[in-house]
């Protein structure tokens, strides 16, 4: 036999073995597991999974993306912080009609007249069930309910802010900058404004809230191999 | 045949692209290798690189569990648990995976766990699920190296993640690391590093961390500039803790803002905006430049509109002289402050309001606080109308209304939002005794024309009472109806009471628990009938039962594991009861011996039954410092001033037991004492007592020089937080010896001096009181009966009894009264060639604690010659007392105390029973109430002064 025959036949043995051993290599990994630890609590990979599901702006294509995993991850881990405060609150108890309400809201924004079983779909890619989405969602809502009590009920803007903001934003992009129609647009617009100014306040009152939580809190994030590291 | 030539020679085109063709399809397949590594590599170094959407409901073709570093038992719990989610035959579903890696968290067995999944079978149409479990490794101990700068006890509260029992891991431990240079960063150590290292133990469950630390230099102050835009106050230097070259800590920082501040404060700029301090750091020298950056702010003046106060009330209510501020928030908490201050006087209504004004031109800003006092009154009464299920009397500790007292300087308690939460109050009570419906629908104020009476009604319309018209049981399955509802507190007919309901609720959660199932949980639920019934249905998650099967005992390194077992109240093999591991809790903290003592259990197995779960039990021990150092002083006008000395060390030899030296010396006492004490000698749970005591007792009559030894062994009967019973058996051998006789010589037999005594005595004693040191509930009760025997070893024989009764009340309708009641009997006999009790034996009576109309043991037979107090041989004293508060640190007490000493039973005559009459003030001090009471004998002997005043430490009785 040749030498080139015998390379030959290597290189189909391993083009061979290459092309046995991808797909089954390529359908191998970490089902589910520990991933980050919250004053106690665990949170799984499986978490992480279904709440990029739950996201319309996350194509499934990403869904095992480790950055995307990352910043959802992040975000659980936020949403773990509030919970907890959440959850001493009987205010924030949800009601089985919010549920409905909000799993309506959700499938609403993946449906449409063209593709209806979107969401549901989804839903398997990632084998979030039924009773599990309600959790999900009832969590949210309670986190929504407690950003309510805790931060928006003392959220005032005042009538200087709002000026200021139409005067720094809203101003300098009018056309017409005579007195009369300065002040109809900022009547048109005052409503707007304050909604803007309160949901930017609210942002900031949690940002603020949530990194003093943090500093608080006990929070670990795990690697696969359960080696962690302080977040 | 065709010419193989040419065969060949046709193909060579193809052969040659062939060739290439290999060539390429080689190449490709190294690339694909390389890529197939790579991919691998990064499955097993990211989190699921891989889409693994295709293993959702796959048939599972088997299942693998791999349990770390465990043993084989601990791999087949855990397959057994995982099992119950996740089995071959069974679609994988990613909900099951989920709930499998929780509850294998939730019973602890493992700390982290991964689930990998695999394509099997040749259409890759199966998976293979393989779970990977951490077992939870706890912390045993955690000890510290070169932290001799500062005490380990700050260092070990300062870690939040780190303690005995909890979980151990890097990320954990890395966490303390922080902690601890962040603590010496704090104290101005800014090269401070922390490492650490773990060693395990042969369980595998547990593991000591040891901190390594360097602190380095501790930095020092450079400078101190405060950085002023407008006027500095003279002393806002004077006396800050940062002076250059001292040493720089955050704390000091912080006190030296406060400083700062107050000084401004002091100058009347009320409004300073005082910068973040800056520190810097020069590593060159080791030194640190301290900057505060500050806007003085407008000087502010306050004035009070409507009301007047003293400048010097005004400054400790208003928070803008204590804190500064113009904010919103500072000026309304000054209108709540004024608000209260006024409604402590009576104006119950006062409305305050603020208004900032505006600068003035030489820029001076006032704060007004406008005052509508409205009228002023006394809360006379209370009342609660439309119902008689409940009285102001039931509720008269709850509500926080309050009647005018009967002492000077009250006028009751009461506000608007006072009487609204008091209207809340009333109708919870209301639906926990049945009246679902209630409503307080009026909360009625009636004032008098012409006084400052103020009645506050409360308008209840009850509604209906619900009735329970059966009780149901769901989720037994162990017990039946009649095991758990044996007698029970609520029964069907009876009015719906939550108290009595819950009750019933926590004795059966009490009876499952007493018997191993120590997670069963009782929920009771209310379900509506018709009208106004209601079935009452106690729901039960019984768990499953528990036994330990190991006891495992850490963190003792002087105390021998031996000694600790003797307190341990479970024993391996035995059924698991939480009551009895916290009751080993508290005999474990009661031994002196240990700062801390957690005891936590953790399930290792199932029972052969399949069942029940194997659990083992950890005791992880802290030991405190053995040596206790007690001194103090006192005072009382029987005794004169008095000091304490005690010298103890709570677990010689390691073994628990204890050896105290103790010295006391008072004008009338003086002793030393050595003693011993095994808290379980026999295994039987009876603690052993031996001492040595010398002391040196000066009566009015006569002084006498007393050497005992003492041997006591205590059985209890009962040791709860509410309730103690018990019997204590002793046995004295005493050598006394009378001197400074102040006696008709008569009047002593000769055995009085020197007097050798042999006695056995028994002591049962019974207590509820809810404080030992001022009780107003329960009662106490102690009989000692004592023989002296010359078959003892002593040379005087008799028999001596003495009985003991205390109770207190609360008064039904004056709850904050209580009325304290104390009986004491004593009775001694001689016997045999004795006769008559020594003198120093005998009774003696008067003084603080017993009939306050005499001095100290001046009551009972004197001598006749002296006049001088000789003791008697019967002894009764009655006491009676009512206690009451004045304000909230001074209390008084009106008191008859009646009885006297007599000197045998013959000699017993009721015209010879004396009475005193009295009344005293207590004082709240931090060390306990200081008491001063006066008693009068109303009836009495005439060769005795008639009254006597006596000033002491704590309650009579």
């Amino acid at each position: 036999m040749t030498i080139a025959r015998v390379c030959h036949r290597i290189g189909l043995v391993v083009s061979l073995l290459a092309v046995l051993a991808c797909p089954v290599a390529a359908q191998k990994g970490v089902f589910d597991g520990t991933v980050a630890e919250v004053d106690g609590e665990l949170i799984l990979q499986s978490e992480v999974l279904w709440n990029l599901a739950l996201d319309p702006s996350v194509a499934p294509a990403e869904f095992w993306d480790p950055a995307i995993q990352r910043l959802m991850l992040r975000t659980l881990v936020d949403q773990r912080l509030l919970l907890q405060e959440a959850a001493k609150l009987p205010a924030t108890a949800v009601t089985d009609e919010e549920l409905s309400e909000a799993r309506d809201e959700l499938a609403a924004d993946f449906n449409s007249a063209d593709d209806p079983t979107r969401f549901e779909r989804r839903m398997r890619v990632v084998g979030l069930t039924g009773p599990r989405l309600t959790e999900i969602l009832r969590q949210r809502r309670q986190i929504l309910k407690f950003v309510d009590f805790r931060f928006r009920s003392f959220v005032v803007v005042t009538e200087p802010e709002i000026v200021r903001f139409f005067e720094s934003d809203v101003k300098p992009g009018l056309p017409d900058q005579s007195p009369g129609a300065v002040d109809e647009a900022l009547a048109a617009k005052r409503r707007e404004i304050e909604q803007a100014l309160i949901e930017e306040k609210i942002n900031g009152s949690i940002d603020e809230y949530l990194e003093q939580a943090r500093d608080r809190a006990r929070v670990v994030v795990f690697g696969s191999d359960g080696e962690g590291g302080r977040d | 045949m065709a010419d193989p030539r040419s065969a060949a020679a046709a193909l060579r085109p193809h052969a040659l692209r062939g060739r290439r063709l290999w060539r390429v399809v080689s190449i490709a397949a190294v690339a694909a290798f390389i890529a197939l590594i790579g991919a691998t590599a990064r499955a097993q170094t990211g989190a699921a690189a891989t889409d693994l959407s295709f293993a959702y409901d796959k048939k599972v073709a088997r299942v693998e569990v791999e349990f770390g570093k465990g043993t084989a038992s601990e791999s087949a719990d855990a397959r057994q648990i995982v099992e119950r989610f996740v089995r071959p035959g069974m679609a994988l579903s990613a909900d099951e995976v989920h709930d499998a890696i929780r509850r294998l968290i939730e019973l602890g067995m493992a700390s982290q766990v991964h689930v990998d999944v695999s394509a099997e079978g040749a259409s890759a149409d199966t998976v293979a699920v393989a779970f990977r479990i951490t077992p939870l490794i706890r912390i045993s101990r955690i000890g510290f190296e070169g932290i001799e700068a500062l005490p380990a006890e700050d260092l070990r509260g300062r870690l939040t993640a780190v303690d005995v029992g909890h979980r151990l891991s890097e990320p954990v431990l890395a966490t303390g690391a922080d902690e601890i240079v962040r603590y010496y960063l704090d104290r101005g150590y800014f090269d401070a590093t922390a490492t650490w290292r773990t060693v395990g133990d042969a369980t595998g469950t547990r593991a000591e961390v040891i901190y390594a630390v360097r602190p380095g230099e501790q930095a020092r102050v450079s400078s101190f500039t405060i950085a002023n835009t407008g006027p500095t106050p003279p002393d806002v230097m004077a006396g800050l803790r940062l002076a250059p070259g001292k040493p720089f800590t955050i704390g000091d920082l912080e006190a030296d803002l406060g400083a700062v501040r107050d000084a401004y404060l002091r100058a009347g700029y009320l409004a300073p905006d005082i910068g973040r301090p800056e520190y810097v750091r020069n590593p060159a020298d080791g030194t640190v430049a301290v900057r505060i950056a500050i806007d003085t702010g407008p000087q502010v003046e306050v004035l009070v509109e409507g009301a007047e106060f003293k400048p010097s009330a005004l400054r400790k209510l208003l928070p803008i002289y204590t804190e500064g501020g113009l904010d919103e928030f500072q000026l309304s908490e000054g209108d709540r402050r004024l608000a209260d201050a006024l409604q402590r006087d009576g104006y119950f209504f006062a409305r305050i309001s603020h208004r900032l004004e505006p600068a003035s031109a030489n820029g001076l800003r006032r704060v007004v606080y406008t005052v509508d006092r409205g009228r002023r009154y006394k809360v006379t009464n209370i009342e609660i109308e439309g119902t008689t299920a409940l009285t102001y009397e039931d509720l008269a500790e709850d509500l926080q209304s309050r009647t005018s007292g009967f002492v000077i300087l009250s006028r009751g308690v009461t506000s608007r939002d006072i009487i609204q939460r008091d209207g809340e109050l009333i109708a919870d009570r209301m639906r926990a005794i049945g009246y679902r419906k209630v409503a307080v629908v009026e909360r009625r104020l009636g004032v008098a024309v012409d006084s400052d009476d103020l009645v506050i009604t409360f308008v209840v319309e009850e509604g209906p009472r619900s009735t329970v018209a059966e009780i149901g049981l769901e989720g037994n399955q162990v017990y039946s109806r009649d095991e758990l509802l044996a007698s029970p507190r609520l029964a069907p007919g009876e009015f719906l009471d939550a108290g009595r309901l819950q009750a019933d609720a926590n004795r059966i959660t009490r009876k499952y628990s007493e018997e191993g199932f120590i997670s069963s949980e009782v929920v009771a639920r209310i379900v509506d009938l018709d009208g106004d019934r209601v079935r009452v249905v106690y729901g039960i998650e019984e768990g499953n039962r528990a036994f330990v099967s190991q006891v495992v005992i850490a963190g003792n390194v002087r105390t021998r594991e031996a000694s600790v077992r003797k307190y341990l109240e479970f024993k391996e093999g035995e059924v698991m009861r939480l009551d009895k591991l916290r009751l080993t809790e508290k005999n474990l903290y009661d031994s002196g011996a240990f700062r801390e003592v957690l005891i936590r259990s953790e399930r290792t197995g199932t029972a052969p039954d399949g069942f029940a779960e194997l659990r083992t039990v950890y005791v992880d021990l802290v030991e405190s410092n053995p040596w206790l150092l007690v001194y103090g002083g006192g005072f009382d006008s029987d005794d004169g001033a008095r000091g304490i000395l005690e010298i103890s060390n709570v677990n010689l030899f390691g073994r628990l037991n204890t050896g105290a030296v103790r010295l006391r010396a008072s004008k009338r006492l003086q002793l030393a004492q050595v003693s011993y004490t095994n808290p379980n000698p026999f295994d039987a749970g009876m603690p052993l007592l031996g001492s040595v005591r010398f002391e040196r007792e000066i009566k009015d009559a006569f002084s006498l020089l007393r050497f005992s030894t003492l041997l006591q062994v205590q059985k209890k009967l009962k040791d709860t937080l509410d309730f103690k019973q018990g019997f204590f058996f002793r046995y004295n051998f005493e050598q006394v010896r009378v001197f400074d006789l102040d006696l008709n010589p008569s009047d002593l037999e000769r055995e009085d001096r020197p007097v050798r005594l042999g006695k056995l005595s028994a002591t049962y004693y019974r207590d509820s009181r809810n404080s030992v040191f001022d009780p107003d509930d329960g009662q106490f009760m102690s009989v000692d009966a004592q023989i002296a025997s010359a078959a003892l070893g002593g040379n005087s024989r008799f028999i001596r009894f003495f009985a003991e009764y205390q109770r207190y009340d609360k008064l039904p309708k004056v709850p904050r009264l209580t009325y304290a009641f104390a009986a004491k009997l004593g009775s001694a006999r001689p016997y045999g060639e004795s006769s008559d009790i020594p003198i120093s034996e005998r009774f003696f009576s008067g003084g603080a604690r017993t009939l306050r109309g005499f001095g100290f043991e001046q009551a009972g037979p004197r001598d006749p010659v002296t006049n001088q107090p000789v003791g008697g041989n019967v002894l009764i004293v009655v006491n009676n007392e009512l206690r009451f508060p004045i304000t909230r640190r001074i209390g008084g007490q009106v008191f008859s105390d009646t009885g006297n000493v007599f000197r045998n039973w013959e000699k017993v005559r009721f015209s010879r029973i004396t009475q005193t009459l009295g009344a005293g003030l207590r004082f709240e001090t931090p060390v306990g109430p200081i008491r001063v009471d006066a008693g009068y004998l109303v009836k009495g002997p005439s060769n005795v002064k008639p009254y006597a005043i006596h000033v002491s430490f704590g309650l009579a009785f």
